[in-house]
């Protein structure tokens, strides 16, 4: 009788261990799974504001360099400073440097953004030059905002100039020949202050 | 109570035996899914294997686990080791290769051979990782070079339906203490053809060449040299170093008429700049194609050379093949690459205008 319960006691005993060890590996597959299927581009978001702001640390005072990263679709970079009243709550009262999916706004970076300290003042825009004819208006001159648009899975090229006191990053898209791209940027900067090329309506 | 603790006895050896092999199985799983290069390469050929096979409809959910790997090829004798190459100035996953350039003609050859062999190995293993060509990766047509870049570019609707996307399997840099200690010139010395042709793959009883081709090339032609050390040597620390790409251009035209298109998209690719025209299809305005020397219609893996006129002098290989649907009624003709391309957004973009996929 006292065997046979010691026998049992042997199962059960065996049974829990295999059961953690089945659990633990069940667990680690999730993750595997998880990590392999899940937000992909919230891993590739992540990268892309590390990778930025090692760049950008690794410049000396003074230094700039151009970099070339790669896209993700919808995302905004924005930059707020130390002071500002508007920015996400994540930056708490320190210059940040932010990554944000769908728009550059405040709310938009707390819910879905990924924000990095930056130790100075940090400015993001995005500057170009529009020159072409639609089909009724004719559009020319500057363009600016206070953002990145990233768009495309491509690589884009980000500026970045680093001073005592200051970091600039800068895209610029040269100049702009096409209505349908400067609409594709104009819809990607609109959530960041900017401000169009002029534009003349043609004469009918 | 004797029994009792009989039984104890009995249970807890069995307990430790079966934690202790539950640690050394994890162990040894961490040791093969640590994260270096070697695991790296093979999540990202078991990632582009699932995305191959998966049901068209879900293959887009199912990314691609690459990772661009770094390699930076340094002095031994300098101090800075991994963060020697500027290029990849906060980087993470940078591998660090040392030679030595010190006059020695020995130590020279060494080096001249170490530099060739990461550049061959970076081929073959991105070649390998990505299904030699014979897997179709990037399913569908979707509109994507619809967007702000067909514009800057002036794509017409014609190569919107053939979508060349790309994966950089890895970014080889050479850092600025080689080419400070390079007085004698052994970067120009490199001769990456001739190590293609006459070094074996490890593990394998043929040369680079005979792997990336049929069995029976043994040589390039005389006027396909690379020259590693115009495409390194650049003012800016951002182009001076080379991405060994992965191109994929798909369309489900009928195969038999878009081959020539498929070709000179190809060739454009593996070319650097200008207007293509010709073979009485379509004139693409794209930038320049060079020579080329060979292309096969499908199946099978077929060596493109050029016979470049600028100083993007660089072997690549490519393969076309027919791809069926799941109910086989659809065939699409796809062209896969491998190719060198200096790390320049215009040469990237330009060769991957229909995106990049994995992690750079």
């Amino acid at each position: 009788m006292k065997s046979r319960k010691g026998e049992e006691l042997v199962g059960e005993g065996l049974g829990i261990v295999l059961a953690i060890i089945g659990l633990v590996i069940l667990g680690a597959l999730g993750y595997g799974l998880y990590n392999l299927f899940v937000n992909q581009d919230m891993k590739n978001a992540k990268e892309f504001i590390e990778s930025l702001s090692s760049k950008a640390e690794a410049l000396e005072d003074g230094e700039g360099n151009t970099f070339a990263l790669p896209g993700i679709t919808g995302w905004v970079l924005v930059g707020w400073n130390k002071g500002s009243t508007d920015k996400p709550e994540k930056c708490f009262d320190q210059n940040c440097l932010c990554l944000c999916n769908g728009a550059g706004d405040a709310i938009t970076c707390q819910k879905n953004g990924y924000c990095r300290n930056v130790d100075r003042s940090v400015s993001v825009s995005s500057i170009g030059e529009a020159d072409f004819i639609g089909d009724d208006a004719s559009t020319f001159g500057k363009f600016s905002a206070q953002c990145v648009f990233l768009e495309d899975d491509v690589l884009i090229a980000i500026s970045v100039k680093k001073e005592k006191d200051s970091l600039k990053i800068t895209r610029d898209y040269g100049s702009i020949k096409s209505g349908d791209a400067y609409d594709s940027i104009s819809v990607g900067l609109a959530s960041c202050k900017f401000v169009p090329s002029s534009t003349n309506r043609l004469p009918f | 109570m004797d029994k009792k603790g009989a039984l104890d006895s009995t249970i807890l050896p069995l307990i430790i035996i079966s934690v202790i092999g539950f640690l050394i199985l994890a162990f040894a799983f961490y040791q093969i899914f640590s994260n270096n290069s070697l695991e790296q390469r093979e999540l990202c050929r078991l990632s582009v294997l699932s995305r191959a096979t998966a049901p068209t409809a879900v293959q887009q959910n199912v990314p691609l686990n690459c990772f661009t790997e770094k390699i930076c090829i340094t002095n031994k004798d300098s101090i800075f080791s991994s963060s020697d190459c500027k290029q990849f100035a906060g980087e993470k996953n940078v591998r660090t290769v040392k030679i030595k350039i010190d006059g020695n003609p020995k130590e020279q050859a060494d080096a001249k051979l170490i530099i060739e062999k990461e550049y061959a190995n970076a081929m073959f293993d991105c070649w390998a990782m990505t299904g030699q060509g014979k897997l179709d990766i990037f399913k569908g047509e979707s509109g994507k070079v619809e967007g702000i870049l067909s514009s800057l570019v002036g794509l017409d609707s014609v190569i919107k339906k053939i979508e060349p996307k790309c994966i950089v399997c890895s970014r080889v840099a050479i850092s600025d203490s080689v080419y400070k200690a390079d007085k004698s010139n052994v970067l120009s010395t490199l001769d990456f053809n001739g190590y293609l042709s006459r070094e074996k793959v490890p593990g394998s009883s043929l040369t680079y060449l005979q792997t990336f081709t049929d069995e029976i090339v043994n040589g390039f032609a005389g006027t396909d040299k690379i020259d590693l050390r115009n495409n390194l040597a650049d003012a800016s620390v951002n182009t001076s170093q080379i991405a060994i790409v992965f191109m994929q251009i798909k369309t489900k035209e009928d195969p038999a008429l878009v081959a020539e298109r498929a070709a000179k998209l190809t060739a454009v690719a593996i070319g650097g700049g200008g207007i293509i025209s010709g073979l009485g299809v379509v004139a693409v305005s794209f930038p320049v194609a060079s020579i080329l020397a060979a292309i096969g219609a499908t199946g099978g893996a077929y060596l493109f050379a050029e016979k470049a006129v600028s100083d993007n002098q660089a072997v690549s290989f490519a393969s076309c093949n027919s791809y069926s649907s799941e109910d086989g009624k659809e065939a699409s003709l796809g062209c896969s690459l491998i190719k060198p391309v200096k790390w320049d957004i215009n040469s990237v973009n330009n060769l991957c205008y229909g995106g990049i996929e994995g992690n750079l």
